[in-house]
């Protein structure tokens, strides 16, 4: 591999160097004409820029056909379908004008090619037609715009409205760790000052806060299907994005503030370990495990899939292994695994043993 | 190219037309003819530009093959690369050196230095830029931010890592990463002086645009290459002194302790002092020049476009007022 990768960078090289020769010889002023293109040059240019359009209308569907795999699946919560409709939407846009306008340009380029005799029609300015060639992407743009910032407003407007779970998620240099409001539904106050190591109180938890003594740390994020999620973003040292891709939510972790957002997750775990697409993806994935175990190279077990979170922002050295599993299940399994957590107090006084 | 067999002797007096002495040193080196200089930034540029695509090869090649070793690697990084794979540290610092030399030593002052003060003299009917020792004390300016970037990739920590963005607290505090001590500070020093370099040309493009057309060269028959430079040195003048604003205050959160970025941190242990600033501060002047340089970068490329292809049609440009307005 190392040797293609050689190979393939010198010819880079000696492609730059054998074009920058040409730039040189160029800018020299010489008497020798051979360098103006002729009828049969333009020609020749203009059947290439045909294959140019056809190179990249076929790379354009074979990426279609090849890498919409790797897209994630089905959004699992409320507002993600929106989102994912929007985009689509936008997409097709942009494709059918892609499509079209590279068409139109490769054609004229080929049509209006030179040739000895034909001369270039005057024609500087039509107000008309470029009002026209403005109107249309205004209309458009702006209708997507308007489009993008209703939705947008829609998602971030967070409110305490139909009951919802209020979660903190904490950010530090390099994992994350949540907290429930335990069983008042209500954080307790913290503030990173009041972190005390030695006697467990990592997120720096305000003691003496009623609040504060019911509150459910854990390391991993579980979540009733269907009822509201309104997360409060914390972190303790630098810049971190919290990532839902699968839930379409992302929200910045900073320091000395606390951010927001809100979803419903409406697909649990064990549904969409069903999805066609997750199941292909875990095939496909396992496939490549299988390999790896049967070679005797690390990472071979086999995956099952699970929502995630991920750190979006870069963070130092682990950003990339910054992640925590989300778990999304029935209110029952809910309830039950809330009942097995100790709580903040419990967890005090189990450490001042 | 007789002159130069000549021009390295230094006593040896050569007439240009100006009637002034021109040595190899004020021809070459430090010269004030926009000719030269454009010169300078093309060859700077290239070479900065090399340096950018070396980069990316190298950590493409791990991203494509994470965890696989390649020898290249440990001949070129050294301990950054134990046994051929790549570390993380110098990984995001690859990335982020490339993101900055790429985005401003190239797109900013590559294309603009070497255009602009290339054709905005010829394509007007000026002599020369306004003030030919500006325009020569940009440049240097330019090469010492690139030396000085390119220093910054054997300190001992390693180069700067937080990203091209360099967001604070990553960015501000030195135990959040090792890319965040000396090579933090030397790609800031590099990039206040880079922004310097880019405030002095585009004030002498702007300068020399409105006041030294030729007879008849009314702003509406300037060509659309030099509305594009134009417009790009006005938006680097309002933009960029906000990214020196913010490079100058995250220098002074980083050594004199001010919390203009950084507030409620708690980080290896123990609480830091800082209280009150917020890290979105640091992101909204950032983005202020970040925004507008993606203007700064794309409008050159098409005022020149236009330019070629009007030409090369032997046609006028289709809508000459429509275009100088969206521009």
């Amino acid at each position: 591999m190392t040797t293609l990768l050689t190979i393939s960078v010198l010819i880079l090289v000696a492609i730059a160097i054998w074009q920058m020769t040409k730039i040189f010889e160029l800018s020299q002023i010489k008497a020798d004409n051979s360098q103006v293109a002729n009828d049969k040059d333009n020609k020749y240019n203009g059947y290439l820029m045909f294959a140019f359009l056809i190179f990249i209308y076929a790379i354009t569907i074979f990426s279609f056909w090849q890498y919409s795999k790797f897209l994630l699946p089905e959004a699992a919560s409320e507002h993600g379908g929106e989102y994912d409709y929007l985009m689509l939407v936008s997409f097709v846009i942009i494709f059918i004008v892609q499509t079209i306008t590279q068409a139109l340009l490769h054609y004229f380029s080929f049509k209006y090619k030179g040739e000895k005799g034909k001369k270039a029609l005057f024609y500087a300015d039509n107000d008309r037609l470029e009002f026209i060639w403005t109107i249309i992407p205004v209309v458009v743009l702006a209708g997507l715009i308007l489009w993008g910032l209703y939705t947008w407003t829609n998602i971030m407007d967070i409110n305490e409205d139909d009951d919802p779970l209020i979660v903190e998620l904490y950010a530090q240099q390099f994992n994350w760790t949540a907290r429930y409001g335990g069983d008042d539904n209500v954080l307790g106050a913290a503030n990173v000052r009041m972190i005390d190591i030695d006697r467990a109180n990592v997120l720096g938890l305000d003691e003496s806060d009623p609040n504060a003594t019911d509150d459910v740390i854990v390391k991993e994020l579980h979540l009733p299907v269907g009822r509201k999620v309104n997360f409060k973003f914390r972190s303790q040292d630098v810049l971190h994005s919290a990532y839902m891709p699968h839930f379409r939510a992302q929200m910045n972790c900073v320091p000395g503030m606390i951010t927001q957002f809100s979803f419903t997750p409406i697909t649990t775990t064990a549904e969409m370990r069903l999805n066609p697409d997750v199941v292909d993806k875990v095939k496909r994935t396992n496939a490549i495990r299988a390999e790896r175990a049967a070679k005797g190279e690390d990472n071979s077990d086999p995956w099952e899939f699970d929502y995630i979170l991920l750190c979006n922002k870069i963070c130092g050295k682990s950003h990339y292994n910054m992640q925590m599993k989300i778990i999304v299940e029935s209110e029952e399994e809910y309830n039950a695994w809330m009942e097995s957590q100790q709580t903040f107090s419990q967890l005090m006084t189990s450490m001042q043993q | 190219m007789s002159a130069t067999a000549h021009a390295n002797v230094d006593d040896h007096a050569h007439d240009h037309g100006h009637h002034h002495k021109e040595t190899f040193v004020t021809k070459y080196i430090f010269s004030q003819d926009h000719k030269m200089i454009s010169k300078q930034y093309l060859i700077t540029g290239l070479i900065m530009g090399f340096i950018g695509i070396a980069m990316s090869l190298l950590f493409r090649m791990q991203l494509a093959w994470p965890g696989e070793s390649f020898p290249i690697f440990e001949s070129l990084l050294g301990k950054w690369a134990p046994d051929g794979v790549m570390d993380a540290d110098i990984y995001l610092a690859l990335v982020t050196i490339h993101g900055t030399i790429m985005v401003f030593f190239v797109l900013t002052a590559g294309l603009s230095g070497t255009f602009s003060n290339l054709l905005i003299p010829l394509q007007i009917g000026a002599r020369d830029m306004a003030s030919g020792f500006l325009n020569m004390l940009s440049y240097w300016m330019f090469f010492t931010s690139s030396v000085i970037m390119i220093l910054s990739l054997f300190v001992e920590a390693g180069p700067a890592a937080a990203g091209w963005t360099i967001y604070p607290p990553l960015s501000a505090l030195p135990m959040a990463q090792p890319g965040s001590g000396m090579g933090m500070t030397l790609w800031l020093v590099s990039m206040a002086i880079f922004i310097a370099s880019s405030l002095l040309g585009s004030l002498n493009y702007i300068v020399t645009v409105i006041n030294l057309r030729t007879k008849g060269m009314s702003m509406t028959r300037l060509p659309l290459s030099i509305w594009a430079f134009f417009v790009t040195a006005i938006i680097g003048v309002v933009s960029f002194p906000v990214l020196l604003s913010a490079a100058l205050l995250l220098i002074m959160d980083r050594g004199f302790g001010t919390s203009f970025f950084l507030s409620d941190i708690f980080i290896q242990g123990e609480v830091l002092h800082y209280q009150g600033g917020s890290p979105v501060l640091y992101e909204h002047l950032f983005w202020f020049l970040g925004h507008p340089e993606v203007y700064i970068v794309l409008l050159p490329a098409l005022g020149i476009t236009s330019e070629v292809m009007s030409t090369n049609a032997r046609k006028p440009i289709f809508g000459y007022r429509a275009m100088v307005a969206s521009i």
